[in-house]
């Protein structure tokens, strides 16, 4: 039997290409036959975000990134209607922008209780379709144990900054690699697919990287046979 | 869907003091060493801006 296809993703909760992107790996991650452990890894979209930033998304891009208003308000309404067809409610009059690196510091807690996928959707469930908070401790706690995380704990580590370090070297992974956009899968360490591509082409990704395996483990069994 | 990884990240040291960080995709000096497929225009965000491609 091959080991499992092995998917790494660069993502950040308040990206919504990758949700976008995780509901069309998703799909293809249905109809793939085989085997596939999924490990998420920490990106910050916007560092100079503070935790609480008052006003709405259109604000934010406006204010921080000096775009147009009516340039945000026609991107964000494509990007709600591209999200709609995927079974996505975003609604970014809601939505509350905050910096990222307590909410990646969380998912690595939750990779390390086996929970990280769960978190990922909880986590972006909350920012852009329930106008959640994903930057505060108490915020992140409450999410965490909707997904069975012990809430107490979860404080805990947050305020000791137990998986900064964990965070950071997925950050500057990123940066040694040339990630500059996310989403980023790199599927059996042999395929690289930046954005957030259609099912066809994850499908594809994972059907090459089993093939590969499956070869590889075929030619190392005729070596020692 | 197998999710989630080894359990690598799990902490070892006292709170305060973070698990040493697993090193990830060792083999992989930069994505020039990748296989890219798909679309070079599909939705990415980069810089805290998410362009709708062809938009």
């Amino acid at each position: 039997m091959s080991a499992p296809v092995s998917v790494h993703v660069w993502s950040d909760v308040i990206c919504p290409w990758c949700f976008i992107g995780k509901r069309r790996f998703e799909r293809a991650l249905a109809d793939f036959d085989g085997e596939v452990t999924v490990e998420y890894h920490s990106f910050e979209l916007a560092p100079d975000t503070p935790v609480d930033f008052d006003g709405s998304e259109v604000d934010f891009l406006v204010d921080h990134k000096g775009m147009p208003r009516a340039q945000v308000e026609q991107m964000l309404a494509q990007v709600t209607e591209l999200a709609a067809a995927e079974g996505l409610a975003f609604d970014f009059s809601t939505s509350k922008q905050t910096k990222t690196l307590k909410a990646h510091e969380l998912l690595h807690h939750a990779k390390a209780k086996g929970v990280q996928p769960e978190l990922v959707e909880r986590l972006f469930a909350a920012h852009f379709e329930q106008g959640g908070h994903v930057g505060r401790d108490d915020a992140l706690a409450a999410l965490a144990a909707d997904v069975g995380l012990d809430a107490d704990e979860v404080r805990t580590v947050l305020a000791a900054g137990t998986y900064r370090d964990a965070v950071q070297a997925d950050i500057a992974t990123a940066r040694q690699l040339g990630i500059r956009g996310v989403p980023f899968y790199v599927i059996g360490e042999k395929y690289g697919i930046s954005g957030a591509q259609s099912p066809e082409v994850f499908a594809e990704a994972l059907r090459r990287a089993a093939a590969d395996q499956a070869a590889d483990a075929e030619a190392a069994s005729a070596v020692t046979a | 869907m197998t999710g989630g990884a080894s359990g690598a990240d799990a902490p070892t040291q006292p709170a305060g003091t973070g698990p040493t960080p697993t090193p990830v995709l060792p083999g992989l000096a930069s994505l020039t060493a990748l296989e890219t497929l798909g679309d070079d225009d599909a939705g990415t965000c980069v810089d805290g801006v998410c362009a709708v491609p062809g938009g």
